[in-house]
């Protein structure tokens, strides 16, 4: 889940642009990590020693981890251990961007160790994805509702089951609060009722609503029809669903479900919501908890 | 008995999980398949058709999954209705289990978990 904090992280410090952001996240099934992303990664080398071999490289015909031998920048056994070590998404997108030349190696070595900083991301958590409480606590300002604790729950299992029912090529954006009307284009609602209440509801423009809706019943739907609201609907209900599963397994809290409900240009009044935008490379679709949304 | 002789009634509100089991059930030589979109036409469709066995989300318009298996026994109390539902919180479980369902899938449905049931009810007879 980190990859696509990293990639909120680089779009809010204006480091890349939504564009060149967007494209990097394409590129990404197609990215080989190169061992200089990876050195710098794990510390072993800094972005000038990395930029100083692979000027080396263009001389020498010679491979990226010999040459860092060689210049006593790197051993044999962290080649081997960086060579080895499991390919992540957010250098993936690290690489691509310096690849494209959208960002050096300086900047991503820059990037990647505020980011780590600001976050309290230590090593463990890069290779324990899941614990990633802190990047969620710091981007959502959760203080203001009524159920903090809950909430960042719902929104850390959101993110693992869009990875999970989706794809992993979207950047979650800051969230905003509302509190007062909005008009949602294309909306799939639900309640959770029980201990506590909250409205919970997927919001986005046509296009994003059919390539949401088509990527999670793995079928090519071409329109805002009932297959499609079915489809977004049931992704919805499947989250919640899993959600009440892990409050009951490890909060004893005890909750329940309302059928779901769907509507196009829906005006809705809500009390103290939470909108997480995310970007997908189709387009926005927009995550709502709210106390209440009439 | 085989697998293309059972008939199936999948009661989902849901036209898009209703559709992929179809289209699985299709796929494995299961023809005689019904459908419901709530509780009370579940416990309709069951009564007019009696089929093998019954898959049945919890959460649904008009009567609940829970309500419909409580109905279905009371009708027929060999009836095999499947609890299909992404919510396992401790009550609903006790529920479904409490109003006899005969077994229970989490959602989302794995293929080879629904066809290991269903070779069960097969083996059974």
């Amino acid at each position: 889940m980190f990859t696509q904090f990293f990639g909120n992280y680089l779009l809010n410090n204006r480091i890349v642009t939504p564009s060149q952001l967007a494209e990097a996240i394409e590129m990404k099934s197609t990215t080989r990590l190169k061992l200089g992303v990876l050195a710098i990664n794990a510390g072993y080398m800094n972005s000038q020693q990395v930029e100083e071999v692979s000027e080396t490289q263009m001389s020498v015909d010679k491979r990226f981890g010999d040459i860092a031998v060689e210049k006593g920048y790197l051993s044999e056994g962290q080649v081997d251990e960086l060579l080895s070590s499991q390919k992540k998404g957010y250098l993936l997108i690290g690489q691509a961007l310096v690849d494209k030349g959208y960002i050096t190696n300086s900047i991503f070595e820059q990037a990647i160790n505020n980011y780590k900083t600001e976050y309290k991301i230590t090593n463990d958590d890069f290779i324990y994805e899941d614990n990633n409480n802190d990047v969620i606590s710091k981007l959502y300002d959760l203080t203001s509702y009524s159920n903090p604790d809950n909430y960042e729950y719902y929104i850390t299992l959101l993110f693992k089951n869009l990875i999970r029912f989706i794809g992993d090529d979207f950047i979650p954006l800051n969230a905003e609060k509302i509190t007062s009307d909005i008009i949602l284009k294309n909306v799939a609602i639900q309640k959770i009722c029980g201990e506590f209440s909250a409205i919970t509801a997927i919001e986005a423009n046509d296009v994003a609503y059919i390539k949401f809706a088509s990527r999670f019943a793995k079928e090519k739907l071409n329109a805002v029809d009932d297959l499609a609201k079915a489809s977004v609907s049931e992704f919805l209900n499947l989250h919640n669903g899993l959600f009440t599963v892990n409050m009951s397994n490890e909060k004893e809290i005890e909750l329940e479900l309302n059928p779901q409900d769907v509507f196009d240009n829906k005006e809705a009044k809500c009390e103290n919501a939470i909108i997480i935008p995310v970007v997908f490379v189709f387009g926005k679709v927009n995550f709502i908890i709210a106390d209440s949304m009439n | 008995m085989s697998l293309n002789e059972l008939s199936v009634l999948i009661c989902d509100d849901s036209m898009l999980v209703r559709k992929k089991i179809k289209d699985y059930l299709n796929q494995i030589g299961i023809n005689n398949v019904f459908e419901a979109s709530d509780g009370q036409q579940a416990i309709d469709i069951y009564k007019a058709n009696k089929p093998s066995v019954a898959l049945m989300d919890i959460i649904m318009p008009k009567k609940t999954g829970i309500e419909a298996v409580t109905e279905i026994l009371e009708f027929d109390k060999n009836a095999k209705v499947v609890m299909a539902s992404s919510v396992g919180s401790q009550s609903y479980l006790k529920d479904a289990i409490d109003a006899g369902a005969y077994d229970f899938l989490q959602k989302p449905i794995h293929e080879e978990h629904l066809l290991k049931l269903l070779q069960n009810i097969v083996k059974e007879g």
